[in-house]
């Protein structure tokens, strides 16, 4: 899944440990988060949107891919 | 250090000084008491529950991961589960035709062996 972490963790200077730890994860989570390697939860995708105050969609586009796979 | 690995290391140190103890100690011991006497066989097994501790600790320790730790960890244990398990069960079958294979004992060493090569192999998806 494509996302806009880094674009939006770059906008407020924060590195990857900074916002693993407001996100109480580990830097390698936010990495592979980051990368696409990793899709978040739900809860876990929510808390990244209220930490950026921004709608889920608005920072997470699933790829054809992801909404055919079963 | 994190907090929960802080913590993890607090409870397994002490168990495990406590396993190296009681092993010579309670081997020791066992190996003088007559076969029929079902203490032999007790404190034989006591060395068990300090390892029994450091699996409750290394689950707390599961349990504070972030999900996609926990992830490659079910992964991992996964894995050792179907190595180990399919390793003893070849030499399991090898002994049944009279070979001597490995002992039991190292089953646990072999499954947190294996747990490591398949939390690097698990790991490298999300790299």
């Amino acid at each position: 899944m494509r996302n806009r972490l880094k674009v939006l963790r770059a906008e407020r200077d924060w590195s990857q440990a900074t916002l693993a730890d407001k996100l109480n994860v580990s830097r390698q989570t936010v990495n592979a988060l980051e990368t696409g390697k990793y899709d978040p939860s739900l809860i876990l995708a929510f808390k990244i949107a209220y930490l950026f105050d921004q709608p889920i969609e608005a920072i997470f586009q699933p790829g054809e891919r992801d909404l055919l796979s079963s | 250090m994190k907090i929960m690995n802080r913590k993890y290391l607090l409870r397994v140190i002490p168990a495990m000084v406590a396993y190296l103890i009681l092993l010579p100690f309670c081997t020791g011991i066992a190996k003088v008491l007559a076969a029929e006497n079902l203490l032999r066989y007790v404190i034989a097994v006591l060395p068990v529950l300090p390892i029994a501790f450091v699996f409750w600790a290394l689950i707390q320790w599961v349990r504070g991961l972030d999900e996609m730790q926990q992830r490659i960890h079910l992964d991992a244990a996964v894995f050792s589960m179907g190595v180990t398990g399919m390793l003893f069960f070849a030499l399991g079958l090898m002994e049944a035709t009279g070979l001597k294979t490995l002992h039991m004992i190292l089953v646990l060493p072999s499954m947190i062996l294996f747990w490591g090569f398949g939390h690097i192999l698990a790991r490298k998806r999300y790299e």
